[in-house]
């Protein structure tokens, strides 16, 4: 695993080291950009990766990649263009971890010592305000899906381990998850 | 299907990607369609963003447990046993503080009160009070030396307060 780079866009000295071709996007567009959609592409990366460092690794990489050849892409699909990119360098990078197996491996954000590790990029998805109101709605639902869901959430079981614990079919336990976050979305939307 | 229900199922989807739910099989479909389709990646996003606050914001099972069974009602047996661990938190307690107290500057009167009393309140804690008890149990010597003698540090502490007794004019 690489060092994570510090949480930031690209600078122009970095943007020139990096890009063979020369600058072709103005670093301020690239800086733009960033604040723009770096929060989507590091949630994105980090639900692909399952790696802190990883996927900070991926996402300077996907910018490195704008500034350099970022001119093909147009202003209105310039999100989508981003995760195309951040995909493939998330495939890259998974190929040189020879990590084919990741479907397997536990979300990295389960577990309590990464969290300590790359507290920095979860710390920049959190936010305060919608903590709260989570918290609310959270001890609004109806008991069984409550229980699912923070066992799944905080306790590193699977589903399925979940459903074997509570002598409950797996479906009834998806479906209580699946019904939870539905509930939880809605509240978020309405309020 | 109507368009919420699609996007009900994509964030399903997402989550479960998100999670590591998947099948090796729809996770590599899943995965592929990710290559190409926006919706699908910021559902992703969205999924990990959610998974994330919710942790945030959810406290640890092991508390909630914990909450829920100090909530529910205690058996006899089991408050019993709370209130015998509570009373030797206190006595534990108490024989700290008298060491503490013997070993700072107190006068040697106060000293010698407080440690003959502890000895007699631990002696007759120990052998008195639970004289009904030793009557069913099957003892051994060395069990009886070692929990319920008085300890050594607290007998050289009584002595000690002896000396300085006699040793005063």
């Amino acid at each position: 695993m690489t060092q994570a780079r510090p949480f930031r866009p690209p600078s122009e000295q970095e943007i020139a080291a990096n890009t063979a071709g020369g600058m072709n996007v103005p670093a301020e567009i690239v800086e733009t950009a960033y604040h723009e959609y770096h929060q989507d592409l590091l949630a994105f990366l980090l639900g692909v990766l399952r790696d802190g460092h990883l996927a900070q690794d991926a996402l300077q990489q996907t910018f490195l990649k704008l500034a350099e050849s970022g001119g093909q892409a147009r202003s209105e699909t310039l999100r989508g263009w981003l995760f195309q990119v951040a995909y493939r360098e998330a495939m890259q990078i998974r190929r040189r971890q020879r990590s084919d197996d990741v479907h397997r491996q536990k979300s990295w954000w389960m577990a309590p010592n990464d969290l300590s590790v790359d507290s920095e990029p979860i710390q920049n998805l959190i936010q305060q305000e919608l903590t709260e109101k989570l918290r609310s709605a959270v001890q609004d639902l109806p008991v069984e899906q409550r229980q699912v869901l923070e066992r799944r959430i905080q306790g590193e079981e699977t589903f399925a381990e979940i459903a074997a614990s509570m002598s409950t079919p797996l479906g009834t336990v998806l479906t209580r998850m699946r019904l939870a976050l539905e509930r939880l979305r809605k509240r978020l939307r309405d309020d | 299907m109507t368009e919420q229900n699609a996007d009900h199922d994509l964030n399903w989807l997402a989550t479960q990607y998100a999670l590591g739910e998947l099948s090796p099989a729809d996770h590599a479909v899943f995965e592929a369609r990710l290559a190409t389709d926006e919706a699908a990646c910021l559902a992703v996003a969205e999924a990990v963003r959610l998974m994330v606050q919710l942790r945030a914001a959810t406290v640890p099972v092991g508390a909630v447990a914990l909450a829920a069974t100090s909530s529910t009602p205690v058996p006899g047996r089991q408050l019993a046993r709370r209130w015998a661990a509570a009373w030797v938190t206190v006595a534990m307690l108490t024989v700290a503080m008298a060491w503490f107290a013997v070993h700072q500057a107190v006068p040697p009167a106060a000293v010698e009160l407080a440690s003959t009393d502890l000895l007699a309140r631990w002696t007759h804690a120990g052998l008195v009070d639970d004289a009904d008890a030793w009557d069913d149990a099957d003892l051994d010597g060395e069990w009886l030396d070692e929990s319920l003698s008085a300890p050594n540090w607290l007998v050289q502490a009584v002595q000690l307060a002896d000396e300085s007794k006699s040793a005063r004019p």
